[in-house]
């Protein structure tokens, strides 16, 4: 028997969403070898303890426990909200959907939000828990993110206050902008001291996502600070990145300004800074 | 009487007894340095992340031998060879200055999925001749001999024509690899496909085995599953004690990734295979 088909056959079985049974008898696997369809055993020998079809079922169980591990240790909080039980379902109907196609696990879930958001539209809490897995993909991302040494805000206070305007700050790669339909982070912050806590209204809010000291952290920030926080990362310089958030924000420069001083404090103390210079690539939306 | 070879083809080091880096113990190890004669690192964990593992794996590495074992190179698969992965593993062995890398055989995935799982080959000519293959040009690749070790499985194919331990044997010679004998896969093979353990072990190539596994593994009366969640059984310590007699004192590690104790546990479980060594040494003297 070829090697090669032998090999499809068996991932047509293990992987099928209704187990070894439904993968044998299902349209991938028995144009490949139809007689396994009528005798398996022509494929798979049994044990003395069990059938050719509960061998195969061993990997077929295998294989969708394996990766809702991964998504049950990355998607916590979407899985409380969304209950044990729905979460598994959407989880199962991901990775049939989206088969992992990498050597490692990093990157299975990185279409889950998105595919809960398809799954869950129109479901009340919808928006909630799409937000929520927002957050834990991007915490995902950060902690696997590229290293980068921050820039100290000493470093930045030598600069000359005529030269800031002209500056161009590259943001560190472990950094996530996230704009949301809901305040995600707060209900988050509230499900670590609280068993329950009420879903928020539906309002739009603004967080990041980034790694500092080793560890991945998120912070809601305004509205006009996650604007200017765009406009660096896409490379703007400062002032230019100003001027674009004012325009945007419809808000008087001078009421900026007069909280630029802090904002660039806390987040270089947050390590959100590596380099004076080059652009670098922030996701947002 | 069996000969006891303590030389194997490579003059690879016996690096004594190890276990299994996991993430549940960086803190306490760099924190405590505790006394271990060398780890072994899951290669995946480390590749396609650059955050907190790396940190970590950079001051281990300082300290300890570390040896790279993976379970996505998919040795025995029919697609084309991932020589991007190969890479990543390659710059990650000079990182680490890993004393050598291995993973299974078996395959992962074919037709560009992966389903994170150690699928068995059918151990037939066909097999054979396209695995010898594949080892010898990733072992050009790799500039190093590959240690590729037995996995434990849970189906036989009707088309195999030779016992696995024949399949290795023969594929470690004409490919010229080298072997991590995991004793408690041997164990749960033969549980499995009603064999009996110790002929399983009689034709392997002892010159070639240069590291030796130990695990614990869940019952389930009809068969056995290599899970990797407790302590080494007796049975087990049987075929352990049968591998050293045969082969001499091997690196040996204790693999635990479920239920991970505390790290005093582990050491107190590898520490059991010393007795066996060291009975060894005293025959010997």
């Amino acid at each position: 028997m070829n090697l090669g088909r032998l090999q499809r056959w068996l991932q047509a079985v293990v992987m099928h969403p209704n187990g070894a049974a439904g993968g044998i008898a299902g349209p991938g696997a028995r144009g490949l070898i139809p007689e396994a369809a009528r005798d398996l055993e022509t494929v798979v020998t049994c044990s003395k303890q069990l059938s050719a079809l509960d061998r195969l079922g061993i990997y077929a169980g295998m294989y969708y426990l394996r990766l809702l591990e991964v998504l049950v240790a990355e998607y916590p909080t979407t899985r409380t909200l969304l209950g044990a039980q729905k979460f598994e379902h959407a989880c199962r109907a991901y990775i049939e959907h989206h088969p992992s196609t990498e050597r490692t696990l990093q990157s299975l879930s990185v279409d889950f939000p998105k595919f809960l958001k398809r799954r869950l539209r129109g479901l009340k809490g919808a928006r909630l828990a799409v937000d929520v897995a927002r957050i834990e993909r991007a915490m995902e991302e950060v902690f696997d993110a590229p290293r980068a040494e921050p820039l100290k805000f000493a470093e930045l206070r030598k600069i000359p206050a005529d030269r800031w305007g002209a500056l161009r700050l590259k943001l560190t790669p472990a950094l996530r902008l996230l704009a949301l339909d809901c305040a995600a982070n707060e209900y988050m912050a509230t499900l670590r001291t609280q068993r329950k806590a009420r879903p928020p209204a539906a309002r739009p809010s603004f967080v990041i996502v980034y790694r500092h000291n080793l560890r991945a952290w998120r912070m809601t920030v305004t509205r006009e600070q996650f604007a200017l926080l765009g406009h660096l990362g896409r490379g703007q310089p400062i002032g230019r990145a100003v001027y674009l958030s004012c325009r945007q924000m419809r808000v008087r420069p001078e009421r900026l300004q007069a909280l630029l001083s802090e904002w660039f404090r806390n987040w270089s103390a947050a390590g959100l800074f590596i380099e004076i210079g080059d652009p670098t690539k922030v996701l947002s939306r | 009487m069996h000969t006891v070879n303590h030389s194997n083809r490579w003059n690879l080091p016996d690096l004594g007894l190890g276990v299994g880096l996991r993430t549940a113990h960086f803190h306490h190890i760099v924190d405590k340095w505790p006394r271990m004669d060398w780890f072994e690192i899951l290669s995946e964990n480390f590749i396609d992340t650059e955050g907190r593992p790396l940190y970590y794996l950079d001051q281990i590495a300082e300290r300890y031998p570390i040896v790279m074992h993976g379970v996505a190179l998919s040795i025995g698969s029919t697609d084309p060879i991932d020589f991007e992965f190969l890479g990543k593993l390659k710059t990650l062995a000079k990182r680490v200055q890993a004393v050598w890398m291995g993973d299974h055989i078996c395959w992962t995935g074919v037709a560009g999925l992966n389903g994170h799982d150690l699928y068995p080959v059918p151990y037939t000519e066909e097999s054979l001749k396209h695995l010898i293959g594949r080892v010898r040009m990733v072992q050009d690749f790799l500039e190093r001999p590959l240690v590729l070790e037995n996995p434990s499985t849970y189906l036989t194919f009707r088309a195999s024509s030779m016992t696995e331990q024949e399949f290795i044997a023969r594929l470690a010679a004409d490919a010229d690899c080298a072997l991590l004998l995991d004793v408690n896969n041997v164990y749960v093979t033969c549980r499995n496909h009603d064999l009996d353990p110790f002929a399983y072990l009689a034709p392997l190539p002892y010159d070639r085995v240069v590291q030796i596994h130990l695990a614990g593994h869940s019952d389930h009366g009809t068969h056995c599953i290599d899970t990797h969640d407790g302590r080494v059984i007796d049975a087990v310590w049987d075929l352990y004690a049968e591998v050293q007699r045969r082969r001499g004192n091997t690196a040996t590690l204790l693999e635990w990734d479920a239920d991970i104790p505390k790290f005093d546990v582990l050491q107190r479980e590898v520490g059991r295979a010393s007795r066996f060594r060291d009975e060894l040494r005293v025959a010997n003297a």
